[in-house]
């Protein structure tokens, strides 16, 4: 029954995929929360952007409690349903001993984690327990963020490899909070505030430094394969795959946190909204190779022996991005709201 | 080319990321074709490099 497999992808490689999804949402949300509630503290009481800094960090714990949630049911699939299946290959039970070992070593964790995204969906009223507003400090982003790193960081079993191997897996693993868990609340903070500008003004000119992270998290991930290099290099599809997107990613990456991004903020500040909607087109289709990039590489990760051509590979990538794009520009038709507020800013 | 590249990258850790970029893509086609990974090296310096001066940008 638990046996799945199609085109080489097996069930517990799928469900390592949500949970790594799962902890890298939990992480970064917990992790920008706690910067931004920290920033809100050391604003002046005047300071209009020491409310919208706090909204919006507390917003985020809906980001820790979903993303905790989806990593803990992954994580229970993982070790509950699991060991009951039969498996196939030499090199297979290896890998997959490796996750399931890993997953049960790590079991206090995500209880935790479960557990505190438990007590902040409770408090979802009262979410100023979430922190100490004495030091804008907060217990709760702190403890997430700290459980949700080593658990993203330990997705195989590590004891037993040389040092290369175990620094490997410590960065691939983490990275994910930094490049695909930033992007993801990147996405939220944009979602959440789209139809408030006033409270854009405050949060867009932080982008820059979060996309600072996600470079950094990038540069973890790249300079962890070199420890690797080339004994993992296997030439398949999914290596040539993983790698353009790679490529793609850096070069979309580049013009839309620079030229898309100046552009836009010029276009307002000139008036010139024709302009600026024009841009924010670009900034759509940039904004949507980007999630479908990171995703991609991240699932692709998951599935060593994965058996799907590249031409395949590349017709459902362009297929999720192609959908995102008509899927956002159908919600602005839909919605005017964020018309009419763009046009009133 | 220089005009234009000028416009477009206005700093020179967009220039070096974007050049990154294309090493990558250009890496894809030589390990296809000849299994030398000498680009993919050079993409990552050029990232590394990158990433050092996003760092520093202000």
């Amino acid at each position: 029954m638990f046996g799945f497999e199609i085109f080489g992808m097996e069930l517990y490689q799928l469900l390592s995929f949500g949970r790594q999804l799962g902890l890298s949402v939990a992480g970064a949300a917990s992790l920008w929360a706690m910067v931004f509630l920290y920033l809100a503290h050391n604003k002046k009481v005047e300071d209009s952007a020491g409310i919208f800094l706090t909204w919006i960090g507390l917003r985020m714990r809906w980001l820790v409690i979903g993303g905790g949630f989806m990593a803990f049911v992954m994580w229970s699939a993982l070790t509950i349903i699991l060991p009951v299946s039969a498996h196939e290959g030499v090199t297979l039970v290896t890998n997959k001993e490796g996750v399931l070992s890993a997953m049960n070593l790590m079991t206090p964790l995500y209880i935790l984690i479960a557990g505190f995204s438990f007590f902040a969906l409770v408090q979802y009223k009262n979410p100023y327990i979430l922190f100490n507003s004495k030091r804008g400090v907060s217990w709760f982003y702190i403890t997430t963020f700290v459980l949700s790193s080593i658990a993203i960081s330990y997705y195989t079993d590590l004891r037993g490899l040389p040092a290369n191997e175990s620094f490997f897996h410590i960065f691939h693993g983490f990275h994910s909070l930094f490049t695909l868990g930033t992007v993801l609340c990147l996405d939220f903070m944009f979602l959440s505030t789209q139809n408030a500008p006033f409270v854009q003004k405050h949060i867009f000119p932080l982008f820059p430094q979060i996309s600072k992270v996600i470079w950094v998290g990038l540069s973890l991930d790249l300079l962890s394969t070199l420890l690797i290099f080339p004994d993992a290099v296997a030439l398949t599809p999914r290596f040539y795959f993983a790698q353009i997107v790679v490529g793609v990613l850096i070069i979309n990456g580049i013009l839309l946190s620079g030229i898309i991004t100046r552009r836009i903020l010029k276009n307002i500040k000139e008036g010139h909204i024709e302009r600026s909607l024009r841009w924010e087109r670009f900034a759509t289709i940039a904004g949507a190779i980007s999630i479908t990039s990171w995703l991609s590489i991240t699932f692709v990760d998951h599935f060593h022996y994965m058996n799907i051509s590249l031409d395949i590979l590349f017709g459902l990538y362009i297929l999720v991005i192609t959908t995102i794009i008509v899927g956002h520009e159908i919600w602005n038709k839909i919605d005017t709201r964020a018309e009419k507020l763009h046009i009133d800013m | 080319m220089y005009i234009i590249a000028q416009r477009i990258f206005q700093r020179k850790s967009e220039l070096i990321m974007f050049l990154a970029g294309l090493f990558i893509l250009l890496s894809v086609i030589t390990v296809a074709m000849t299994g030398d990974f000498v680009f993919w090296k050079i993409a990552k310096f050029f990232y590394m490099i990158g990433v050092v001066f996003i760092i520093f940008d202000k």
